[in-house]
């Protein structure tokens, strides 16, 4: 614990988030040597490794642990904390951040929902000593979420579970994952679905990975063949998972958009670094920064909404929509004016650049498609349901 | 010093109430007899935020832009302190003969002190005694009810200058705080406009169905309630950041959710938003000038990139988590 922060449980003014920051980046400023760095080329379980050492570091020096209750071994204080140690960290590149987003994804609603649950399993976690996923898509459920298949049985003092889940992203890499699963009848839809932890190494349970079209092999299809899964294991209540899984989408879209806003400035710095570009290129470049500042922005209101209790879950479609968008005009542009390398080039650089090119196609597909994002904006916020 | 939170619903009654006036004159002396001049002294994020979404909303003019741009000059140059008009910088004299290069606000046309901005970089600020009364033709163009002044030179009168580099240091914080206060009236319009829309979509039948029915007409209405909210986070961000490249963004943005608001909201109304009898043509025309006063989103892009690329945006990050919003959201 030596040179971390100490603990506090009090809401820190704005100078105090200020001050917050200052004294982390100094942290890892001065530490900066004995913190992983990103190996040019590395693989994806090579990214996992090192950005779980990192995680590691941060948790064991007092700063990961900050805005997470006690019961899971934080130090307390307001989630904004996490939200300002994860933009530092990925300002400096020390986190693999897709997959430390799981912590963010998954820990707070698994901590409000399930407490003693999260007292008992969820520190190794939130540390990086192991990985969880989130066991959502189905093949036959992937924007319609509702309709998913993969049924858990009563069993007494167990369900078993039965089923597949897909596109699950880290689920060869993880330990647990927190399973969305049918308890009520076909029929049911959101009424009918059960959220519970799964240990992934249960008899009955086989992972296999998908190649995705960035080479960054993260996502898997999962299968389940009569798993065991003790009750102790619930999250929130049976029949009662809709609203874990919608709690789970607000966290996705508070600390993890903010970081991105982050990482997508850093991005379109490196592009003015690295491209050769000209006052021709000035309008395309503006409305990136412009594009990004407007999420980021707006990320920034949310999250303060969010610590004052003042905003609704749909509310966060916007952001959704705003990260897409943001993250695809930015990648387009980087398309446009590296010349050819993103296209040709086989060095370590044009691949990071192609890696993350790839990948920002998928930002409006994941976590809900940009065209549900637009339903739910218009149906629950102009009020068009049912009109 | 802040305006108290639980004063602020007031306050914005006493505005609307102040603004509701067709002769922008009436509305001007309606604002100042309600205070806005304090409040403005007091509490400029939230002062400005209620005035201008206040104008965005209805389309009254108050020539409050002028207020907020002069108050920032006289703090760093006393002699424009004062009520004073602002002839604002429209356009190179180089564009066109017919184009006025300045325009001052309907508010201010009885002004007897005026502001002359050279440009938008504030190369030259002068401070006229004006001899006459300005010229009271109304710019017929785009928007013939704004009611603007148009000026091609600088008005007769006694002149104290400014110039060099001292003129761009002063103009540079009242260029800000006037993007950030045409931001919001930027978006508030929008967002009227949008709700607008967005009652007609459920009430006008088409197939048998209202039209908002149809997911082609909800995901229009939706992308321009999108675009509208990350242009008001902006302002909002600008208000409490306070640096020029947040104000640049936050008025590109307002001026690119205005730009959606108008083309979607008038595929939703169709052809009788194509006529003068809806009041779709009036938002439309004020968006066109609100956009191109104090930098059109284009210019604005095109500006920010020019800085990218110099490496003068390499610490700007927008905004801080450490902020603290200090205004509601649309």
């Amino acid at each position: 614990m030596a040179g971390g922060p100490s603990p506090t449980t009090t809401e820190p003014s704005p100078d105090g988030l200020r001050q917050f920051r200052q004294e982390l980046g100094a942290w890892l400023d001065e530490h900066a040597a004995s913190l992983a760095r990103r190996a040019p080329g590395a693989s994806l379980s090579d990214e996992i490794v090192r950005s779980r050492a990192n995680q590691r570091r941060l948790w064991d020096a007092g700063w990961l642990r900050r805005g997470w209750p006690t019961s899971v071994g934080g130090l307390g204080g307001p989630p904004l904390l996490r939200a300002a140690v994860a933009e530092a960290a990925a300002e400096r590149g020390l986190f693999y951040d897709t997959l430390f987003a799981l912590t963010e994804v998954l820990g707070p609603t698994v901590v409000a929902a399930a407490p003693e649950l999260a007292a008992e399993v969820a520190q190794p976690f939130l540390r990086g000593a192991e990985g969880w996923c989130q066991g959502f898509s189905e093949p036959d459920a992937g924007s319609d979420l509702a309709s998913l298949r993969c049924r858990a049985v009563d069993d007494g003092d167990q369900w078993i579970v039965t089923g597949q889940k897909v596109w699950t992203s880290y689920a060869q890499f993880a330990s647990k994952m927190v399973l969305l699963a049918r308890t009520g009848p076909a029929e049911s839809r959101h009424r009918g679905i059960t959220a519970m932890l799964v240990d992934m190494d249960s008899p009955g349970v086989t992972v296999r990975p998908l190649a995705a079209m960035n080479g960054m092999d993260e996502f898997s299809e999962t299968f389940f063949d009569d798993v065991r899964v003790p009750k102790g294991r619930l999250i929130g209540e049976v029949n009662g998972g809709w609203s874990v899984a919608m709690s789970m989408l607000r966290s996705e879209r508070g600390a993890i958009f903010w970081t991105l806003s982050a990482w997508l400035l850093g991005e379109l710095r490196n592009l003015v670094g690295e491209a050769d570009l000209g006052p021709a290129d000035d309008q395309a470049l503006g409305r990136a920064f412009t594009s990004i500042a407007g999420l980021r922005a707006r990320s920034w209101t949310t999250q303060h909404r969010t610590a004052a209790g003042t905003i609704e879950i749909p509310e966060t479609s916007i952001d959704k929509i705003l990260m897409a968008s943001a993250e695809q005009d930015l990648f387009d542009l980087v398309q446009a004016s590296l010349g050819g390398v993103l296209e040709f080039a086989a060095d370590d650089a044009a691949s990071a650049w192609r890696r993350a090119y790839l990948y920002s196609r998928a930002a409006s597909i994941y976590g809900g498609t940009a065209e549900i994002q637009r339903n739910i904006v218009a149906d629950q916020l102009l009020g068009l349901r049912g009109a | 010093m802040t305006i108290e939170a639980d004063l602020v619903p007031d306050l914005r009654r006493s505005f609307t109430a102040a603004l509701d006036h067709d002769d922008p004159v009436e509305a001007r002396t309606g604002l100042l007899g309600a205070g806005w001049l304090d409040a403005l002294e007091l509490d400029e994020t939230v002062a400005v935020a209620l005035v201008f979404r206040e104008q965005g909303r209805t389309g009254r003019d108050a020539g409050a832009l002028d207020d907020v741009v002069a108050r920032r000059v006289a703090g760093r140059w006393p002699a424009a302190a004062g009520d004073v008009a602002v002839a604002h910088p429209v356009a190179p004299a180089s564009v066109n003969g017919t184009c006025p290069t300045h325009v001052v606000l309907p508010g201010h046309r009885h002004a007897s002190r005026l502001l002359w901005v050279s440009d938008l970089g504030g190369a030259e600020l002068a401070i006229v005694e004006l001899e006459d009364e300005l010229a009271t033709e109304v710019v017929r163009a785009i928007d013939p009810d704004a009611g603007l002044i148009g000026l091609r030179a600088r008005p007769a009168g006694t002149v104290t200058e400014l110039r060099g580099a001292e003129a761009t240091s002063t103009w540079g914080p009242a260029l800000a705080a006037g993007r950030v206060a045409l931001a919001h009236q930027l978006a508030a319009g929008a967002h009227a406009l949008l709700a607008s829309a967005t009652a007609y979509a459920k009430h006008r039948k088409q197939f048998g169905s209202p039209i908002a029915t149809f997911q082609a007409v909800k995901h229009r209405l939706a992308e321009t309630l999108v675009a509208i909210s990350a242009a008001d986070a902006a302002a909002v961000a600008a208000a409490s950041t306070g640096t020029p490249a947040g104000a640049a963004v936050a008025k590109a943005l307002a001026g690119r959710a205005a730009a959606a608001a108008a083309r979607n909201c008038l595929q939703v109304f169709g052809g009788i938003g194509f006529t003068t009898e809806h009041e779709f043509h009036r938002r439309f025309r004020r968006s066109l000038v609100l956009d191109r006063l104090f930098g059109d989103r284009r210019t604005l892009e095109r500006e920010l990139g020019a800085e990218l690329r110099s490496g003068n945006l390499r610490a700007e990050r927008v905004v801080e988590l450490g902020h603290e919003p200090r205004l509601d959201v649309l």
